[in-house]
């Protein structure tokens, strides 16, 4: 159900529009169909104008384009060439933009970053301890001791 | 023209455009030889000097053949053709300081005779001649107004938007041309050549 339209509204877009009811505002030729299914005198109202656009349509014919301007507009092409597109994407300051920024932002963390050194200390204990331990640790076996194991094995089984 | 028709013509237009964004002459010749009248007459409209309006339009295809690839399908071609012409024709109204403001509402309306609404019947060739002298002394955004809409088939809301105005202001003005044209019709003016 469409809403209805007042007959000041009505009247105005007559006034503005015409009887042609595909220049009126879309959403409201609705309401204004079925404003003229009740109304005869909004309907005369309409035939009124539409008689009106009548007469306007017999200037609705644009006059020809003179020769020699035709001319003119015909060669525009031979005469300007078309600007090349180097960032066919759009907006080209978008992305310069934000390569500025990337660099900006790189720049300022090269010059404002903790400095390698600190990092370097943090690590060395880790090492350190890595070196340590490996002082703790137990020495492998000796080859020697394999072999008594396994003689001290075949020992207990002949046993 | 119904609405398919309209959508076709919509659609092949677009297409015009990217064939001519893409460097095709032919494509260009083709909204050329569609749209100069149209946009001759708009142009002629709004800075009555025939040849201002001339210069406008072959800047107006000078942008088209330049700007093709800016175009966006959003608008129709004629709306944006329009739009182009409309806004070069008024940057030379206000380097001439010829841009007049707008009438007071009411002016236009206290000047319509009640006959207006029953135009007389005058014969085809000078119902044209008696037109083009009414429109010739409609204020510019009047008779810009009225070009669009119900000579070039624009909606109200493409016209607004070639006007850069709102939908108010549009119907506004529209209201005072066809009020001051059906007065144009019934009185013809001295300016008028032939019909008097």
């Amino acid at each position: 159900m469409t809403r209805p339209l007042a007959l000041a509204r009505f009247r105005a877009l007559v006034a503005a529009y015409g009887g042609r009811l595909e220049l009126w505002p879309q959403a409201e030729v609705g309401a204004a169909r079925e404003l003229l299914a009740v109304s005869a005198e909004e309907r005369a109202l309409l035939e009124a104008e539409t008689a009106f656009d009548r007469e306007l349509a017999v200037a609705n014919e644009p006059p020809e384009v003179p020769a020699a301007l035709l001319r003119r507009l015909n060669e525009v092409p031979l005469r300007a060439p078309q600007r090349r597109v180097w960032w066919p994407f759009g907006r080209a300051w978008v992305p310069a933009v934000g390569w500025a920024m990337a660099a900006a932002l790189g720049v300022s963390w090269g010059l404002f970053a903790p400095p390698f050194e600190a990092v370097e200390g943090e690590t060395a204990p880790t090492v350190a301890a890595l070196d340590s331990s490996a002082e703790v640790a137990p020495a492998a076996p000796a080859d020697d001791d394999f072999s008594a194991l396994a003689r001290g094995t075949l020992v207990e089984f002949e046993e | 023209m119904s609405h398919s028709q309209l959508t076709e013509t919509r659609d092949e237009d677009a297409a015009l455009v990217l064939r001519v964004g893409e460097g095709d002459v032919g494509a260009y010749r083709e909204l050329v030889a569609r749209y100069a009248p149209q946009l001759l007459r708009f142009a002629t409209r709004v800075l009555r000097d025939a040849t201002e309006a001339e210069d406008v339009v072959q800047e107006t295809c000078l942008r088209l053949w330049q700007h093709a690839r800016e175009y966006k399908p959003t608008a129709r071609v004629t709306t944006w053709l329009h739009r182009i012409t409309h806004n070069l024709a008024v940057d030379r109204l206000r380097a001439r300081g010829r841009l007049k403001p707008l009438p007071d509402q009411d002016e236009d309306a206290d000047a319509m005779p009640e006959s207006a609404r029953q135009p007389s019947l005058i014969d085809e060739k000078r119902r044209v001649l008696a037109l083009d002298a009414a429109l010739a002394e409609l204020p510019e955004r009047q008779a810009a107004a009225l070009t669009l809409v119900h000579l070039h088939g624009l909606s109200g809301k493409e016209a607004a938007e070639v006007l850069d105005i709102g939908a108010e202001a549009l119907e506004s003005l529209l209201a005072r041309a066809r009020r001051a044209l059906k007065a144009g019709l019934t009185q013809p003016r001295a300016g008028a050549k032939g019909v008097s």
